[in-house]
C-alpha cells in the first residue's frame, strides 16, 4: 500500500530541521519501520547515553499511535525489561495532532522526570520510591555500561 | 438586519464583461438590488473557480472578498465560524435571544442562539455554543496583515503618508509602475476601514490615471505571501491543505475526511482534546466556505489534484465489512457471543489477525421486510452496529466466548459472500444535528406534531421529560424487582445510561419487547424519537395491567411451596391421627409417610426449580 502523505511529509522534516538530542531514520526498505536514538537528558540519571528505540507507523497511523519501543537495556520506573514505555501519549491520550517528532520529545522528557508513581516496572519504581539515591546511582551505572555512545 | 441581501462570495469569479460593468451601475443604487443581480449572476456560472492570476484584479478582489465581513463590510475581526458554514465579525452577531422549547442537549449555552443573518441560511437559528472563533482564519488575516503591512510592500513602493483611508481626497497622480501595487494596498486598506462594500468590485483609488500590472518586486511579494500562508492551511490530521474543511465547536478545522477519520476512534478534538460535538457540520456536510474559498483561490492546483484523489479515494474509503447474521445490537451496549460455526471461527480469527477486531452485527430476518429496510433483499436486516471485541476466550476445540461493545450503528449498502458469511459495503448512520433535534423538540412542543402515530401523544413533552420518564420507570420497575432489570443483569449490561441518546438503546437491550419494535429503535436517527419509542412501550405495558400480572405470576410460582407447607400440615395430621389410634396396622402407617415424602420431595424439586 502506498505511504501516506503524512509519512512522506513527517520523515522529511525531521531530515530537514532535526530535534536536537533526537534521531529518527526510517529503514529502506521499511518507511514505516524507524531507529530512533535519544540522547539521555542532561541533569538526569541517563545523562552521557545514547539510547537506541524502534518505532514503527501502523497501518492506520495517525490514527492510532505509533508502537515505540526502548532496545537498549535502560533502569527507569516507566519502562519495562522489554523496552516498552509506559507513556499516556503512547496509549489513550493519543491525539492524531501529535507526531513522531513530538512523541519522541516526549520519551525524553520521561528520561528527565521519571513518574514512580504510574509504574511499568514494579521493582525498579518500588526502589525509586524506597531509595532513590541508590535507584539513580544505578540508572547512571546502567547507562555506563549500556548506553555508551 | 435579519436577511442580508448578499450572494456567496466564491460565485463571484470570472464575470463577464457586461456583468461586472452592470454589477458597477448598481453598486452605486445599493440595497436590496444585489438580491435578483447575484441570484442571475449565480445561475448562469455558478461554480465556476477562479483562475488563478495575481495580476487580475477581480481575482484580487476575490481575495479581499474572502476575508471581509458580509455584514460589516470590514477585515473579519475575531471570525466565528457559524454551523451553516458562514463566517462573520464576533462583533456582528444579532442580538441574542433565549431559545426556548429545547432541553436536549441540556447545556446551558445551547440555550442562547440568535437569527442566522445570512441568505442561505433562511432565518435559521444558531445555537452561540454551535459558533467558534475559526482558529484557521485567526491565523490567516494575521499572516496577510503581516505580509501586506511590510515595509517593502508599503514605504518603498507607495508613499503610505499620502494615503487617503477613506473617500476621494487629494493625491498626487501614482507612478505608473507603482499603480497596480499601490491599489492592491488600497483595496485590501479601505476594505480594512470598511469602506469597502462586500459586493462591490475592485475599486480604483483617486489619483491613478494608468497602470502597468504587477511588477516583478510585487509578484515576488505574492508569491511571499502564498509561501507564508500555506502552512495555515494545512490540516493537522493529513498535513495537507484543506479538503472541505470542517470546523468543529472547538474552531478548530480538518478536512471533512479527516475529522470523520478522527470520530471513527474517538470524539475528541485532536488538538485540544474537547469533546467534539458530535454530529456538528460533518455529516450535514456544511464545510466552511471562507477556507473551502481561500483554498481554491490560493493554491488552485493543489485543490484540483484533491479532487481527483478525492474521487479516486472514495472507492477505498468505501467500507466493507464482514457480518455476523445473528441478534440485534445497539451502540454502547455490549453483548456477549458464543461462536461455534466453522464460518463464523473463521470471520472472527480474520477480525482478530488483521488487528481491527470489528465486525458488524445484524439481526435475522425471517418475517416480513421492515419498511426502513426498503428494497433491501437478504435474510437478515439492513440496518446493524458495529462491534468491537473487548475480551476473546478461545478455546482448544475451536469455539469461543466473545465479549464485544457496540461502537456505531451502520446501514447495509451492498453485499456479497465469502466463505459462507456476508461481506458488506456499509454507510454509518449518524444521529441528525444538534440544531435540527432542537428544531424538532421546539416545532413539536408549540404545533404539537402532525403524523398519527403511536408516538404522537408523547410529543407535547420536552426531550429531558421522556428521559426522565423512562428513568423514572426503570426506578420503580427495580423496586418492584422486576425480572428484566434484576441486579445481575445490570451487572451486566451497566446501569441505565446518563446520555439521553443511549438511554433508548439500552432499554431496547432489557426490555422484553418483540424485534421489530426494537429495530425502530435501531434504525431512528433522532434522540427525541427513540426515547419516544421508548415511552410507547411503557405506556403498552402499563396499559396491560401488567403489574397484576406480575403480581399473579409470582403467586403461581410459588405454588408449590404452598403445596409443600400444605403437605407438612397434613403429615403431621396423620401422624396425630394415628397416635390415636394405637389399633392401626403400622405398614398403613408406613405407607402414608412413603407417599408424603415423595409429594414433599416433588414439591421441593419444583419449587427450586422455578426459582
Amino acid at each position: 500500500m502506498a505511504l501516506p502523505k503524512r509519512i512522506i511529509k513527517e520523515t522529511e522534516r525531521l531530515v530537514a530541521e532535526p530535534v536536537p538530542g533526537i534521531e529518527a531514520v526510517p529503514h529502506e526498505d521499511n518507511l514505516r519501520y524507524f531507529d530512533v536514538s535519544i540522547h539521555g537528558p542532561a541533569q538526569s540519571p541517563y545523562e552521557g547515553g545514547v539510547f537506541k528505540l524502534e518505532l514503527f507507523l501502523p497501518e492506520d497511523y495517525p490514527m492510532t499511535p505509533p508502537k515505540i519501543r526502548f532496545l537498549t537495556k535502560i533502569y527507569h520506573p516507566n519502562i519495562d525489561r522489554l523496552g516498552r514505555i509506559c507513556l499516556d501519549v503512547l496509549k489513550a491520550n493519543w491525539s492524531p495532532a501529535l507526531q513522531i517528532r513530538t512523541i519522541l520529545l516526549s520519551i525524553q522528557a520521561l528520561l528527565g522526570a521519571p513518574n514512580p508513581d504510574d509504574p511499568l516496572a514494579n521493582d525498579v519504581a518500588q526502589r525509586w520510591k524506597e531509595d532513590e539515591p541508590g535507584a539513580i546511582a544505578t540508572a547512571r551505572e546502567w547507562t555506563q555500561k549500556h548506553a555508551a555512545p | 438586519m435579519n436577511v442580508y441581501p448578499n450572494p456567496e462570495p466564491q460565485l463571484h469569479s470570472e464575470p463577464e464583461k457586461g456583468a461586472s460593468d452592470s454589477n458597477l451601475q448598481r453598486n452605486s443604487l445599493g440595497g436590496s438590488d444585489f438580491v435578483t443581480e447575484k441570484k442571475t449572476l449565480a445561475n448562469s456560472s455558478p461554480k465556476l473557480r477562479p483562475t488563478f492570476n495575481p495580476e487580475s484584479e477581480s481575482y484580487l478582489r476575490e481575495l479581499i472578498r474572502s476575508l471581509q465581513c458580509k455584514i460589516c463590510n470590514q477585515l473579519l475581526r475575531q471570525p466565528l465560524a457559524l454551523p451553516c458554514g458562514d463566517t462573520l465579525c464576533r462583533t456582528c452577531i444579532p442580538r441574542l435571544h433565549e431559545r426556548r422549547y429545547i432541553s436536549y442537549p441540556s447545556q446551558s449555552d445551547r440555550k442562547q442562539g440568535f437569527t442566522c443573518p445570512f441568505e442561505g441560511c433562511h432565518g435559521q437559528e444558531h445555537s452561540i455554543a454551535d459558533c467558534s472563533l475559526d482558529i484557521t482564519l485567526t491565523n490567516v488575516l494575521t499572516s496577510v496583515e503581516i505580509v501586506l503591512s511590510d515595509s517593502a510592500f508599503s514605504q518603498d513602493s507607495v508613499d503610505t503618508s499620502s494615503f487617503p483611508s477613506s473617500g476621494p481626497g487629494k493625491v498626487q497622480p501614482i507612478p505608473p509602475d507603482k499603480a497596480h501595487i499601490y491599489k492592491v494596498f488600497w483595496a485590501y486598506r479601505i476594505a480594512k476601514d470598511g469602506t469597502l462594500p462586500f459586493t462591490s468590485d475592485f475599486p480604483t483609488p483617486p489619483g491613478i490615471e494608468h497602470s502597468e500590472g504587477a511588477t516583478e518586486q510585487e509578484k515576488q511579494h505574492f508569491a511571499n505571501l502564498l509561501a507564508r500562508l500555506r502552512s495555515d492551511f494545512d490540516c493537522q490530521v493529513c498535513y495537507c491543505p484543506y479538503n472541505s474543511p470542517t470546523t468543529t465547536s472547538c474552531g478548530h478545522t480538518f478536512c471533512k475526511a479527516c475529522l470523520e477519520r478522527v470520530r471513527d476512534h474517538s470524539n475528541l478534538c485532536p488538538f485540544c482534546r474537547k469533546t467534539l460535538s458530535p454530529y456538528r457540520n460533518i455529516s450535514t456536510g456544511c464545510g466552511n466556505k471562507r477556507l473551502t474559498s481561500l483554498v481554491s483561490l490560493l493554491y488552485p492546483q493543489i485543490t484540483a489534484d484533491k479532487d481527483t484523489q478525492a474521487s479516486e479515494g472514495e472507492i477505498v474509503s468505501e467500507q466493507t465489512i464482514p457480518i455476523f447474521a445473528c441478534a440485534m445490537t445497539f451502540p454502547q451496549i455490549p453483548m456477549f457471543l458464543h461462536i461455534f460455526e466453522p464460518r463464523y471461527r473463521l470471520m472472527l480469527r480474520r477480525a482478530i489477525e488483521d488487528g481491527t477486531r470489528c465486525f458488524g452485527m445484524v439481526a435475522h430476518r425471517p418475517g416480513s421486510v421492515p419498511p426502513a429496510d426498503g428494497d433491501f433483499v437478504a435474510p437478515f436486516t439492513r440496518y446493524g452496529t458495529m462491534l468491537y471485541v473487548t475480551n476473546l476466550q478461545m478455546f482448544p476445540d475451536g469455539r469461543s466466548l466473545v465479549e464485544t461493545m457496540g461502537i456505531y450503528r451502520f446501514k447495509i449498502i451492498s453485499y456479497s459472500w465469502q466463505d459462507g458469511y456476508p461481506l458488506a459495503n456499509i454507510e454509518r448512520v449518524e444521529d441528525i444535528p444538534y440544531a435540527d433535534e432542537e428544531a424538532m423538540e421546539a416545532s413539536e412542543r408549540i404545533n404539537g406534531s402532525d403524523t398519527d402515530s403511536p408516538t404522537q401523544m408523547f410529543s407535547h413533552l420536552s426531550t429531558q421529560e421522556l428521559y426522565q420518564r423512562g428513568f423514572e420507570f426503570v426506578a420503580s420497575m427495580r423496586n418492584e424487582s422486576v425480572g428484566w432489570f434484576a441486579d445481575r443483569i445490570l451487572n451486566t449490561y451497566g446501569q441505565p445510561p446518563q446520555d439521553p441518546a443511549i438511554f433508548p438503546f439500552w432499554m431496547a437491550t432489557l426490555l422484553p419487547v418483540n424485534e421489530r419494535e426494537k429495530y425502530l429503535v435501531l434504525v431512528s436517527t433522532s434522540v427525541r424519537e427513540r426515547l419516544k419509542l421508548v415511552m410507547v412501550w411503557i405506556k403498552a405495558m402499563d396499559q396491560k395491567s401488567w403489574r397484576t400480572r406480575y403480581i399473579l405470576h409470582r403467586i403461581l410460582n410459588r405454588i408449590p411451596t404452598i403445596a409443600l407447607v400444605l403437605i407438612t400440615i397434613y403429615i403431621f395430621l396423620i401422624k396425630g391421627a394415628t397416635n390415636e389410634d394405637q389399633d392401626t396396622q403400622k405398614s398403613d402407617e408406613i405407607s402414608h409417610y412413603f407417599i408424603a415424602t415423595i409429594i414433599a420431595v416433588i414439591a421441593a424439586a419444583i419449587a427450586f426449580s422455578r426459582f
